[in-house]
């Protein structure tokens, strides 16, 4: 009886932590990883019901209201068109973040899924793999993605979702590669251990050995570098948008407000039109990207 | 070195095969019509597209026309613009105030990208290092285009330190704004690289060696530490060429450079796809050049590296 009494609080502090449990007990305690949190939570509401944040619809537009600067009944002011810039703002977070989501998702998912493959096949697979992950590699993104984005074609009735995933198409095509050599290099490390031979030498199936051996093992430098690439894919889309190859004036977008506010002339005369749309672009940018940062500082044991 | 030197450029051949297949394939093969744009706003007349599509292969089978546009890319020949110029004579003239204003950018980069670095990781945890990773944070999640915009509206308009945009003479004093911008997300990448790898070398133990035979601070980091620090950050700002590609062709559209950057904006903005398709082969063939010549600096800076 006065055995087991014993036993059970000593069962509990053996219990063994998982990577993810212990992650997360580094992260709550970093003011860093909150702030990050928060901002990412208010982006992505805005990005579900812009309409909860403004009452303004953004699509209506008085000319005579142009280039009014900030005031109480609109906050950040009226832009060239007489249209209401914080409306504008909310709205077009939408469109950022669904494309950083998304590419950086299908990215972790294709690169990782080849890497997965290359690292644990080896051989002929993983030589064709690696090759063909050096071409896509060899393109800088921007430029690999502006002729793809030119050679597609589309016209600006087309809906939402099909210009949005057009965008992540160009950025996960040179994105993948990246992801594909960090999973490989990783399954190229666990694969010799001693646990993986083992559960091989004991008759465990490939499709086991991967699932609960190589992947769980495998799969923490696929998350921290995915969330970190996740501001960069805003950054790029942004950017394409921004040089007109992107999303079209149809969509709302930061990139296409800050290119329409960039006129050296409306810099000049409706600064704010630039600044408040560059603002949230770069907060939230920046705030996946800290994120990505706590998110490493917690799973990586080398840096701690 | 020489049989290192050979590999590597033979490992080169097929990624450059593969590069040029890829760019020529997403222009030529995917839905969109090669000859939109070229004859204005009207769809082109049935003779003209014969004509393009003969002069460009495109009624031969696909891995003929590759072959053979691949053929006129090694003789330099990167087809003809929507002006009917030879692409690669345009950027011919174009390319010495590209190169002038991404010299500014390295230039920029790898010297102040150092200093803050050394400066971080010296000062590993107090405030100097804070404040070079707030900076670079901030630097980071600035696209260029926003950096570029807003140095135009604060240092050039308001403060009027600089000239907003850039005259067709282009001069060093001209492009110093945008090369600063363009250099400045490479920058903080530079930095943190140079702080990281730094703070861990200084941990090393002929570094305590170092420390113990009492030389001064000053040696012990700039002599001792910083050269094998360094290396990673080399290999990183020749790498950076590529994502500056990318940048100054957004810098040279916000300071009105007539560049090579501005070129391809042009084409973009005027359908103009053999242009564009030109001047990114052209681009992409120079970025994998560097990298290879990168690789082998590299190598010879670490004789660590073996070459067998």
């Amino acid at each position: 009886m006065s055995e087991t009494v014993l036993a059970r609080p000593a069962r509990r502090i053996d219990r063994p932590r998982s990577l993810g449990g212990d992650a997360w007990r580094i992260m709550r305690r970093r003011v860093l990883f909150w702030a990050s949190a928060a901002l990412i939570i208010v982006f992505v509401a805005m990005a579900i019901a812009p309409q909860a944040f403004t009452s303004v619809d953004p699509r209506l537009c008085d000319l005579a209201l142009a280039r009014r600067t900030p005031s109480s009944s609109a906050i950040f002011g009226y832009d060239s068109q007489g249209c209401d810039v914080w409306a504008r703002t909310v709205y077009g977070s939408r469109a950022s973040i669904l494309v950083g989501l998304l590419t950086a998702a299908v990215t972790a998912l294709v690169g990782g899924l080849l890497g997965l493959l290359a690292g644990y096949l080896g051989g002929w697979v993983d030589a064709i793999l690696s090759r063909l992950a050096d071409i896509f590699f060899a393109i800088p993104m921007l430029l690999g993605a502006i002729v793809l984005m030119y050679s597609i074609p589309s016209s600006s009735s087309s809906p939402m979702i099909w210009l949005v995933a057009k965008v992540v198409l160009a950025m996960v095509l040179f994105g993948w590669p990246s992801v594909f050599r960090l999973m490989r290099s990783s399954v190229i490390q666990v694969k010799p251990n001693e646990y993986v031979l083992a559960a091989k030498a004991l008759g465990a199936s490939p499709w086991r050995i991967v699932s609960s051996h190589l992947l769980p093992n495998s799969l923490t430098p696929v998350i921290v570098v995915s969330t970190i690439d996740l501001g960069g894919y805003i950054v790029t889309e942004s950017t394409l948008s921004f040089l007109g190859v992107g999303l079209p004036d149809t969509v709302m977008s930061w990139g296409r407000a800050i290119a329409r506010a960039s006129d050296l002339g409306l810099i000049r005369q409706v600064p704010h039109m630039l600044i408040f749309p560059s603002l949230f672009l770069c907060l939230t940018v920046l705030s996946f990207i800290l994120m990505g940062e706590v998110v490493r500082d917690a799973l990586d044991p080398k840096l701690r | 070195m020489g049989k290192y030197l050979l590999r590597r450029v033979l490992q080169m051949v097929p990624t450059l095969i593969g590069a040029t297949l890829l760019i020529y394939w997403l222009n030529f093969a995917l839905p969109g019509d090669p000859t939109a744009g070229r004859c204005g706003d009207r769809p082109c007349s049935p003779t003209y597209i014969a004509w393009f599509n003969h002069e460009y292969h495109l009624d031969q089978p696909f891995i003929v026309q590759y072959v053979l546009y691949l053929g006129r890319l090694l003789h330099g020949d990167l087809g003809t613009d929507f002006y009917s110029h030879q692409v690669l004579h345009e950027l011919a003239i174009r390319y010495p105030t590209t190169i002038k204003l991404a010299l500014i950018a390295v230039v920029f980069e790898a010297f102040f990208g150092l200093l803050a670095g050394v400066w971080a990781g010296v000062r590993q945890g107090q405030f100097a290092d804070s404040a070079v990773t707030v900076a670079t944070l901030l630097l980071i999640s600035m696209p260029v285009f926003v950096l570029g915009s807003l140095a135009q509206l604060g240092i050039g308009i308001r403060l009027g330190w600089l000239p907003v945009t850039v005259s067709s003479r282009a001069t060093v004093i001209e492009l110093l704004m945008p090369g600063i911008v363009l250099g400045a997300l490479s920058l903080a990448y530079a930095a943190r690289l140079t702080r990281t790898s730094l703070v861990e070398n200084l941990r090393a133990d002929y570094v305590r060696t170092a420390r113990a035979k009492g030389l001064s601070p000053a040696r012990v980091v700039v002599v001792h530490t910083l050269r094998n620090s360094l290396l990673p950050v080399v290999t990183y700002i020749g790498g950076s060429l590529g994502a500056m590609m990318g940048g100054a062709i957004v810098t040279e559209k916000i300071f009105n450079i007539n560049g090579i950057g501005a070129y391809i904006y042009r084409a973009i903005n005027q359908k103009d796809g053999v242009g564009l398709v030109g001047a990114v082969a052209c681009l992409v063939l120079i970025y994998l050049l560097v990298n290879l010549l990168v690789d082998l600096l590299y190598s010879l800076l670490d004789p660590r590296i073996s070459h067998e």
